[in-house]
């Protein structure tokens, strides 16, 4: 009986796991397939939509575009939110945890909330104009609590005590944070601002309403399913998720992150 | 005579360090009320009181950690009130060790000197002296991670040494080892004491660490110094009731000041001038004695009092023993010899009697 429950289990989470990352298996085998359609059978094995992407100077647009966005947002988000981690763990007062809550509220919210209310801020209030500043600006909301959080998690175990010692030995409070903190933070802060960095690489919704003319990675594709379902969109999205992927793997790695 | 030469040659040479009207306050909260404090340069001090006495809080003032409400902290006759950590000449062995778990033990040991910007020749050599006071000379390439508890608070006291601080402050150096190791660590700061001839302070609740390692007491209570001095001398003459209970065991005696004599509840009556009225006595369990026989006579000059033996605890190398005193007191005798024990059992009727100058009058009971 036991037996039974076991396999009827590990059957449904097996079907389960095909549902989930079935499309994502299709997607990568059909970036190699020569058929304009996704469809069985395959055709031959070929390059061909890499090269076109490749040859692509919209596709070049967008990456370097995606790019221009996704380093400054993993610098800015990486800053911001080590030092607010920094801080509110340094206090320790019990007002730490609700700031570092509410500062992860962007996380909460529909993104599609945040990104009409991103617009409305710029054009209507700030009289900026759309464009890469403005994704980063977007960006840097969602990533920047998550930052946080992987930094907060990391000082949760951080002695304080060596920050006194160290000032003890008669470091200054800026030596202290160079040749102590930072040290036994880098691992988390490298982890963390690989994270912000994938996320903003494939974030689409608040980009694409905040991009205005231009296209980032995941604009561009949407494009393109838009007007033809060309498998070079296979492609792109297969390059993406082992970027991904990979930034993700050596980010859990090096923090050690969980949860 | 030569006992005012020596005082003109003290008074010549000021304390190392003066704590003056210092006090600690978080808001409404009082940390310290007004503390003076004077520490001799060379001493071994033991700043000992329970946990909340604010005994860290003066540590912490000495070391700058925090700066005092008011008051002046001075070291070596140099005002170091308003310094911060890094610009005083101490330095501290802390609580959880704070080590740096970045780095080996010999980077630890040598850091407040490459902070310094000491030359790499001379930095190397001390780290090495420091490392072979604290006899951790093959440990120097470790990592922190890599040590035992007790090896850790020694990288922790080579790290503060190496600094030659005017006074090395201590927050509990023992409290997180076991009971072996600790004494093992006794005999070491003792040694390292020695070997340096620094001044140590360090902060207690422990007071049989206290004894073991000061030659300079102070017992702390509520934010107050209750009493300072030789630990033989604390011990043997308390000033308060607090002191008397914190350090040792003691018997706590009630009485009544009537003219020249105090009668105690007790029963014990002797010639006791002073301040009348109501009046509290300490006894050390270890000044009791006991005698089987019912003499008549209390002997020996002092008093005597008969009692009933209700409880006898033979603790290895003592004998505790509780005895009741007719009109509902009890009285606590330590035997140090438990052979002596041996003669009494439960339930029986003994003498006990004690020197009149072992009774300690500490004021009336708060």
């Amino acid at each position: 009986m036991m037996r039974i429950v076991a396999f009827a289990w590990s059957l449904v989470m097996g079907l389960l796991s095909v549902f989930l990352l079935g499309p994502l298996v299709l997607v990568a085998i059909f970036s190699f397939s020569s058929n304009a359609l996704i469809s069985f059978p395959m055709g031959d094995l070929t390059l061909k939509w890499y090269r076109d992407l490749f040859v692509n100077p919209d596709f070049y647009a967008a990456l370097s575009n995606s790019l221009a966005i996704a380093l400054p947002v993993a610098l800015i988000s990486t800053v911001t939110g080590t030092l607010a981690a920094y801080a509110f763990a340094e206090w320790r007062t019990r007002l730490g945890l609700p700031l570092l809550a509410l500062l992860g509220l962007p996380v909460l919210l529909p993104p599609l909330v945040i990104a009409i209310s991103l617009v409305v801020l710029y054009v209507r209030w700030l009289g900026l104009p759309l464009g890469r500043p403005a994704v980063i600006g977007g960006h840097v909301l969602v990533t920047q609590p998550l930052v946080a959080a992987v930094i907060a998690s990391r000082m949760a175990s951080f002695d304080f005590t060596v920050l006194e010692a160290a000032r003890d030995l008669g470091a200054s409070r800026w030596q202290t944070f160079w040749k102590v903190t930072l040290p036994q933070m880098r691992a988390a802060i490298v982890g963390a601002a690989l994270i912000a960095f994938a996320l903003s690489l494939d974030e689409f919704i608040i980009a694409v309403f905040t991009i205005g003319g231009g296209n980032t990675i995941s604009t561009f594709v949407w494009g393109k399913i838009k007007t033809t379902l060309d498998p070079s969109i296979n492609a792109i999205a297969t390059i993406l998720l082992l970027m991904t992927i990979g930034l993700t793997l050596i980010a859990l790695r090096l923090t050690r992150y969980r949860g | 005579m030569s006992i005012d030469v020596l005082a003109a040659g003290e008074a010549a040479r000021p304390p190392l360090l003066r704590v003056s009207g210092v006090t600690k306050r978080y808001g409404a909260a009082v940390a310290l009320h007004p503390i003076d404090l004077e520490v001799r340069e060379g001493s071994f001090t033991a700043i000992l009181g329970p946990s909340g006495c604010g005994k860290s809080t003066l540590l912490r003032l000495i070391a700058g950690f925090a700066e005092p409400s008011t008051g002046k902290v001075e070291i070596a006759g140099r005002d170091v009130t308003r310094l911060g950590p890094e610009n005083r000449p101490t330095n501290m062995v802390f609580q959880g060790y704070g080590l740096f778990p970045h780095m080996s033990v010999a980077e630890n040991v040598g850091f407040g000197l490459s902070i310094a910007r000491r030359p790499r020749r001379e930095i190397d050599q001390r780290v090495t002296e420091a490392l072979a006071l604290v006899r951790l000379e093959e440990f120097a390439t470790r990592r922190i991670s890599a040590l035992s508890g007790g090896q850790q608070q020694r990288v922790a006291l080579a790290r503060a040494l190496i600094m030659r601080p005017l006074i090395l402050l201590l927050d509990e150096p023992l409290a997180a080892l076991d009971l072996k190791l600790r004494q093992a660590m006794q005999t070491e700061l003792r040694r390292i004491h020695r070997e340096t001839g620094g001044t140590f302070i360090f902060v207690t609740h422990d007071q049989s660490e206290a004894f073991s390692l000061a030659d300079n007491l102070i017992v702390m209570n509520e934010g107050r110094i209750e009493q300072a001095g030789v630990p033989q001398d604390v011990y043997m003459r308390p000033k308060t009731l607090f002191v008397s209970q914190f350090v040792g065991d003691t018997n706590i005696l009630p009485g009544i000041r009537r003219g020249d004599h105090v009668e105690l509840a007790l029963g014990a009556r002797f010639s006791s001038p002073g301040r009348q009225g109501q009046t509290t006595f300490v006894l050390r369990p270890e000044a009791l004695r006991l005698d089987a026989a019912t003499p008549g006579d209390a002997g020996h000059g002092g008093t005597a009092l008969h009692g009933t033996i209700d409880e006898m605890l033979l603790l290895g190398g003592e004998a505790r023993i509780t005895l009741s005193i007719g009109n509902g007191e009890t009285l606590v005798a330590r035997l140090s010899d438990p052979r002596d024990g041996e003669a009494f059992r439960t339930g029986m009727k003994v003498t006990v009697s004690w020197a009149e100058k072992a009774l300690i009058e500490v004021g009336v009971a708060a």
